[in-house]
């Protein structure tokens, strides 16, 4: 199984406004990241596109609907389509989330919590790992948001992930705000989770707005807030060398918005990095 | 303990049917069961307003909103695309709108033009192609002659004047224009290059079309013409057909006992 090698760099989301841009223009990006299932399509547009960008960018798939959490297992036909579009487009790395999407009878079109047990523990590895055997290379998988959780968890997140990390090879995708935005609903303390997760198994960070409220809600339509940056810095002082990214999926900006904002990550992962830890 | 299959099992008919999710624990409890309600709602009736965009034009926002809300709860999703959510949407729509048949036809189209943008790439055969292909056909290799067409076209009925009716809906500032098709009119669509395209198409040739499409020869549609004006004049109808449905670009390969060419 091949492992994803550290790549350091600042990337953005690929999103229908900005698709021209993307393949008309030199945008300073040193990569892109797309959702998966809006490529495993037979034919049409968005597959010329995601070709034309590829042929531009260095491209990582970042998909919605593996449902490693799922109890009824993977999906064959999905995993099909999947493996299919990774051997067209050879990305950098293919990630998913740590959750669940489907029972066998219903897909719900949404991350899902799981009940952070021993039992699920091992539904999601035998899940990874056929889903790794299938693409034929480690994966990424991200801390989703959440907005319950269930009186059976036996562990907290951060664990989960440190333990699915070492038992299946896959490596992690921390979403700093998905991490604040659980942090708050549930109650811990945010700099517990980054001490708890294992460095040298993150390979890309994501960073994302959220909604506040009493409950915050992980809105991805607008931009990332103060603490969440604060939250960002500490943990690039402990990471290696990481890809970065800024996630916008509603009332998405002109593109040039977004690369400022991504130039800010740029300073403040630099800035972070030659800064020790207070 | 709970175990995950019964957990999620429960969790998905809160989620599907909202039936009682009181034995969530700790967190935001309900609040948190009301975010993924909303969550898994909003995101399916929003598949269905992107895909069916005319259609809700033409019903009316809060008409299609309500229907939405039915097609998702009478079908809630089994796969893993949000792609095909729509699909049994114009059924839905044909129930739920028995006064204006009108809706249905659009969202029937629309449903058709959406499966078509992603449909297979593929080549096709041009009139030039096919002249030279089959310079040297005889009677038999005429009558065995098959076709395999786009993989996305699609033949419907049209009781509406769907080019009339689809333009008038492109934008909301302009009044809906519904006017009835000719008698037997139906509709084809199909993806030109990128583009999903249709035409309205009489009811003979969209027999003959649709018949070569489910695997006859051309012999069968020219003797299926010939009933009615003759055999010589039905070859002729026949050849007009197949020479408008190569300019259109909807043949994919043509098949002569067994052999199957590609330009």
């Amino acid at each position: 199984m091949t492992a994803i090698k550290p790549f350091r760099g600042f990337g953005l989301g690929l999103r229908p406004p900005h698709y021209r841009e993307f393949v008309e223009r030199d945008v300073p990006v040193d990569f892109v990241e797309v959702i998966s299932e809006n490529f495993m399509v037979d034919g049409g547009k968005p597959l010329r596109i995601l070709r034309e960008v590829r042929e531009r960018y260095p491209v990582a798939l970042h998909g919605v609907s593996l449902s490693v959490g799922s109890a009824d297992g993977v999906d064959p036909e999905y995993l099909e389509r999947l493996a299919g579009l990774v051997r067209s487009i050879e990305p950098l790395w293919v990630s998913d989330h740590l959750c669940w999407t489907r029972t066998s009878a219903h897909n719900s079109h949404d991350l899902l919590p799981l009940p952070l047990t021993h039992e699920a523990m091992q539904v999601v590895c035998d899940n990874i790992d056929r889903s790794q055997e299938a693409l034929g290379r480690a994966m990424l998988f991200e801390n989703p948001s959440s907005y319950l959780s269930f009186p059976e968890d036996e562990m907290p997140e951060w664990a989960f992930l440190s333990e699915m990390s070492r038992r299946t090879g896959c490596f992690l995708l921390l979403d700093i705000n998905n991490i604040y935005v659980s942090a708050h609903n549930h109650g811990f303390d945010p700099v517990d989770y980054l001490a708890g997760i294992p460095a040298d198994r993150v390979r890309q960070i994501h960073l994302a707005g959220h909604t506040p409220g009493d409950v915050l809600i992980d809105t991805h339509d607008r931009a990332v807030c103060d603490a969440v940056w604060e939250l960002y810095a500490r943990a690039m002082r402990d990471l290696g060398p990481v890809a970065v990214m800024i996630e916008r999926d509603d009332a998405i900006p002109p593109l040039n918005e977004l690369l400022a904002e991504l130039e800010y990550a740029r300073t403040v992962a630099v800035s972070a990095i030659s800064e020790p830890l207070a | 303990m709970i175990r995950l299959r019964e957990r999620q099992s429960r969790f998905l008919a809160a989620l599907v049917e909202g039936s009682d999710a009181s034995d969530l624990g700790a967190g935001p409890g309900e609040t948190g069961m009301d975010i993924y309600r909303n969550n898994y709602r909003s995101a399916l009736i929003g598949a269905l307003e992107s895909t069916f965009e005319r259609t809700a034009r033409l019903a009316g926002r809060e008409a299609f909103r309500q229907a939405a809300i039915h097609h998702v709860i009478a079908h809630p999703p089994t796969s893993w695309t949000l792609d095909v959510v729509g699909q049994g949407f114009a059924g839905t729509c044909r129930a739920l709108f028995v006064n204006d048949p009108d809706v249905a036809e659009i969202a029937w189209l629309e449903w058709a033009m959406a499966c078509s943008f992603t449909s297979r790439d593929t080549d096709v055969i041009s009139l030039e192609d096919f002249e030279r292909i089959s310079a040297a056909y005889d009677d038999s290799h005429w009558t065995q002659l098959r076709l395999s067409f786009l993989p996305a076209l699609t033949i419907g009925s049209a009781q509406f004047d769907l080019t009339v009716l689809w333009r008038s809906l492109a934008e909301t500032s302009r009044d809906v224009e519904v006017a009835a098709a000719e008698p037997g009119q139906r509709v084809v669509v199909w993806r030109d290059g990128e583009r999903p395209v249709f035409r309205l198409m009489s009811e003979s040739e969209a027999y003959c079309l649709e018949t070569m499409q489910s695997g006859a020869a051309f012999g069968e549609i020219c003797e299926h013409l010939a009933v009615g004006a003759g055999a010589e004049s039905g070859g002729q109808q026949a050849a007009a057909m197949l020479r408008k449905w190569l300019s259109l670009s909807l043949v994919e390969s043509v098949i002569v006992c067994h052999e199957r060419r590609k330009p």
